[in-house]
């Protein structure tokens, strides 16, 4: 679906959730959380306080929703998104950060206890690596490598030129490799 | 900085192999997305069940006015056609009397130069509509 499809599904359901229609309202959280997650998470240290600032969001996005164009609902809804996460992050700034070992909700026990425990380290490793970016960084990496959004609309979301764009990725994913092999290596060293 | 190469057209930048990032992807367990999405439901509830509120509330006055609205619309209209169908007196000619008719056409908004011949044409169905009119 290209970005004009998008929109235009994003404006009958915003149509329809300013009368109250709970269903459209949960298709556009359904449709738009990913990307709020990836911008929140550029802004604020923890998982959790992402998707605090995500659920804070789509309530105040849902109380204002009858000053946004119908159309440009994305970018409305992701600058109300990095918005509150600013203020997330000044907040944690002053309450002396948060505790490292907060690493998002607890994994689902559904395919065994041995899985929980490995798919938990990978997201801790890839947590502490992502706490190594730049906000700009974070954002471009997870925007695109986990969205899966393209360069031009990234630019447009994070408010960067293209090229800026690649550039952030670039250096996003050189980081995070260098942080994991670094993570991998301690972890072999422990083992031995 | 050097992005001088970033930001110039066609120039591929050096490729950095992409990580694997499922396992931050907060939408990626069926489970707890739902849960998440269900909290903001939640939320969400009051605000939602205002603006149907609100929607129903809007739609009402409509319904409301419309009821006013369309039988005087409707009078009016009928009242022009059967003027345009008949010979009509000339402009401005002062009645000499005001017949219910002419009241009830003139309440309903058909201009008082029209009045009379509204009255004299005899519109059909006029009285009916006016009279639903009243009793709304």
């Amino acid at each position: 679906m290209d970005r004009s499809d998008r929109g235009s599904k994003d404006a009958a359901l915003v149509l329809r959730a300013r009368e109250g229609d709970a269903d459209a309202f949960e298709t556009l959280v359904r449709r738009h959380y990913r990307a709020a997650f990836a911008v929140a998470r550029g802004r604020v240290e923890s998982p959790m306080d992402a998707e605090d600032v995500i659920q804070d969001a789509f309530i105040r996005a849902l109380e204002r929703l009858d000053d946004c164009d119908p159309d440009r609902f994305a970018g409305w809804f992701l600058t109300l998104v990095r918005n509150r996460a600013h203020n997330t992050r000044i907040y944690e700034g002053r309450r002396g950060g948060v505790d490292p070992e907060e690493t998002g909700l607890p994994a689902p026990n559904d395919e065994g206890p041995a899985r929980d425990v490995q798919r938990s380290e990978v997201r801790r490793a890839l947590d502490d690596a992502i706490r190594t970016l730049t906000p700009v960084q974070r954002e471009v990496l997870l925007l695109h490598d986990m969205e899966g959004l393209k360069h031009a609309e990234i630019a447009e979301v994070v408010g960067v030129s293209v090229g800026m764009s690649r550039y952030h990725l670039m250096q996003a994913r050189r980081k995070m490799r260098d942080e994991l092999d670094r993570d991998s290596l301690e972890v072999q060293g422990h083992g031995h | 900085m050097d992005t001088e190469g970033f930001e110039a057209e066609g120039v591929e930048e050096p490729e950095v192999a992409a990580v694997e990032l499922t396992a931050l992807d907060p939408t990626a367990h069926a489970d707890r997305f739902d849960a998440v999405v269900a909290n903001v439901l939640d939320e969400a509830g009051f605000e939602l069940a205002r603006r149907r509120r609100a929607a129903i509330g809007v739609g009402a006055t409509l319904l409301r006015w419309g009821r006013v609205a369309w039988p005087a619309a409707a009078a009016v209209a009928l009242a022009s056609l059967a003027v345009l169908r008949t010979d009509a007196p000339v402009m401005g000619a002062t009645p000499t009397a005001i017949t219910i008719e002419e009241e009830m056409a003139l309440a309903v908004g058909v201009p008082e130069a029209l009045a009379p011949w509204v009255s004299e044409t005899g519109a059909p169905g006029l009285g009916e509509i006016l009279i639903g009119w009243e009793e709304e």
